[in-house]
């Protein structure tokens, strides 16, 4: 037998490369695929964790709001332009969130004073919608959240009931609060709820008065 | 003639022996076989991984779709004169079935079915004009009450889920209802099927969402129950479901009657309250003996225990199964057996507990 120039005595070679190759091809498909399924599962996990975050972000707002408008002894300026939280203000207009987007707080105010108008009768009680507070959440707990921290806008209006015919004074101390939380990877969540100031005599200290708030109607609209 | 003279390098032509071939079969079987090895192996946890991601996946709906619920139970009208939490008129949260179809009997306690109800953000929110004529008559509604829209019957259509309740300290009557008509120009809405009773004017009626979560144990699904017309299956290979309450301890811990009126959970002027202490300040667990022993709030037949009013958090406990027999073996980790034999094919059962404090429950 003779050899041509180029042949090989060892041409069984090439079925162990083409079962080497198959076999990493379908290692490599199953690979490809488990890390699919993987980081899938992750980024869901990831929304979800971000979405919760939002949900309690934003009823975190309204409970800080409450727990602002109970100090105070009426609510007829909280309505008006110039009622804004002491504390929970970081005062930006353009306030930069954790995956560097930037939120427009005026815009924003109009969105919802244009969703505001839609579901309220127009006429000289509808509610006005003003900015009371906006800053990360992470200002509200100690220690922070880190990165993924929602940023928290809140804000007030009269209630229609009032028939006052003035959407910047509370005749009857019931006032609307509207809180979103803004998150990562576009998580928002919003929280409306109706609240109403009640002041009575403190019955531990003779002559004072003692101020609560109870919860008309708490609901999650996003 | 030219002489053959092998090329430098070549070997020799000649073929393989048998023990070459045996040995050359040999190796490359073993070869082979670990790498099939790897192969079944990665096959096995894409499948294995795949199941746990769905049986996640299936966990977050059922307990997000219950939280979302449990979170808004007992919002109530936002608007009028009836406006506060529905906790000050019944009790938005019964361990039971409630609706038209196959419902639990009144006062019952089921581990494992919760019903939800609270009203929507709607327009469809506005008390009774006059005092209903009949329990199947027409209800006269007030059309321009705030919030309502002009010329719309306040919102209501047909096909609207609503419930009609008595105010608060006024007998503590409601029933849910579906709209069957609405006339607009008469401010009257016509209940698919007739009341218990005609309510009298001032009772409200508003909008309303019921969820009743139960788990199918026969098919091992979680349901949803919107208490008039659909049960849907929510989630699949659900194995065990139970809820658990927490009340707030105190006698006085339940929405008082209005000035000069009495309640169920209280008697008396100045009002005392019917309710035992528990104890304390913080939630209790309440059990279902005390959940079904009265005092009894409503009226037939849609009565309830006073204690249901004092329900400060609820305790959601799921339990999920890998869809796939395949992966389920023997033993307490599951509660349906599987074919699994093998380590690297087994998903144990999931199990979560969350506790969920309703908001419109905790500050009335």
């Amino acid at each position: 037998m003779t050899l041509r120039r180029g042949e090989s005595w060892f041409g069984e070679r090439g079925a162990a490369l083409v079962c080497a190759l198959m076999v990493i091809a379908l290692l490599s498909t199953l690979g490809a695929a488990l890390v699919v399924v993987v980081t899938t599962e992750c980024l869901i996990g990831a929304n979800h964790r971000a979405a919760q975050l939002g949900l309690y972000g934003a009823d975190a707002g309204v409970e800080r709001a409450i727990g602002e408008l109970r100090r105070l002894a009426s609510w007829q300026a909280v309505p008006s332009a110039a009622s804004t939280s002491p504390d929970f203000n970081d005062g930006a207009m353009a306030p930069r969130m954790p995956d560097d987007t930037v939120l427009d707080l005026a815009g924003l105010t109009a969105e919802r004073q244009a969703e505001s108008d839609v579901f309220y009768p127009g006429g000289p009680d509808r509610p006005v919608w003003r900015l009371f507070a906006h800053a990360s959440l992470d200002r509200m707990v100690a220690g922070g959240i880190g990165a993924a921290s929602p940023y928290v806008v809140v804000w007030v209006a009269d209630d229609p009931d009032d028939l006052d015919g003035d959407p910047d004074r509370d005749a009857n101390n019931i006032v609307l609060v509207r809180s979103e939380a803004f998150g990562v990877r576009g998580a928002r969540r919003t929280v409306e709820a109706t609240i109403a100031l009640h002041t009575a005599l403190d019955a531990t200290m003779p002559g004072a008065t003692r101020s609560d708030v109870s919860l008309i109607a708490w609901r999650q609209v996003r | 003639m030219i002489a053959r003279v092998p090329r430098e390098g070549l070997a020799e032509p000649r073929g393989f022996s048998l023990v070459e071939v045996l040995i050359a079969s040999a190796v490359s079987c073993a070869l082979l076989s670990v790498l099939l090895q790897f192969a079944v192996s990665a096959q096995t946890s894409l499948s294995v991984q795949a199941d746990v991601a769905d049986m996640q996946q299936r966990l977050r709906v059922a307990l997000e779709s219950i939280r979302h619920d449990l979170l808004l139970a007992g919002a109530g009208l936002s608007r009028g004169a009836a406006r506060g939490p529905l906790v000050n008129v019944f009790a938005p949260i019964v361990p039971a079935r409630l609706g038209v179809v196959d419902p639990d009997p009144e006062l019952s306690f089921q581990f494992d079915r919760i019903t939800i109800l609270y009203v929507p953000e709607t327009r469809a929110q506005t008390v009774l004009t006059a005092d209903m004529a009949d329990p199947a008559s027409p209800i006269p509604i007030d059309g321009s009450a705030p919030g309502c829209p002009a010329a719309s019957a306040c919102a209501f259509a047909p096909g609207v889920d609503a419930v009609i309740f008595e105010p608060a300290g006024a007998g503590g009557a409601h029933e849910l209802i579906t709209v069957l008509a609405a006339d607009v120009a008469g401010n009257t809405v016509t209940p698919t099927q007739p009341l218990s009773r005609a309510y009298a004017a001032r009772s409200a009626v508003a909008a309303i969402v019921q969820r009743t979560y139960y788990l199918d144990r026969t098919r091992r699904r979680l349901m949803v129950y919107d208490g008039v017309r659909s049960d849907v299956p929510l989630v699949d290979h659900v194995v065990d479901l139970r809820f658990a309450y927490y009340g707030d301890p105190r006698a006085e811990g339940v929405p008082p009657p209005p000035a000069g009126a009495s309640s169920c959970a209280f008697a008396g002027s100045p009002p005392v309250p019917l309710l035992a202490s528990l104890g304390g300040t913080a939630p209790k667990p309440l059990s279902d003996s005390q959940l079904t022993d009265g005092p009894v709030c409503g009226l037939a037949p849609n009565r309830f225990d006073a204690d249901l009013l004092r329900i400060r958090r609820v305790a959601v406990t799921i339990r999920l199964e890998a869809e796939s027999a395949e992966f389920r073996g023997r033993g307490s980790a599951f509660a349906t057996a599987g074919l699994s034999r093998s380590g690297t094919k087994y998903v144990p059962d999931l199990q979560t507990t969350i506790q969920v404090a309703p908001r419109n429950m905790n500050r009335w």
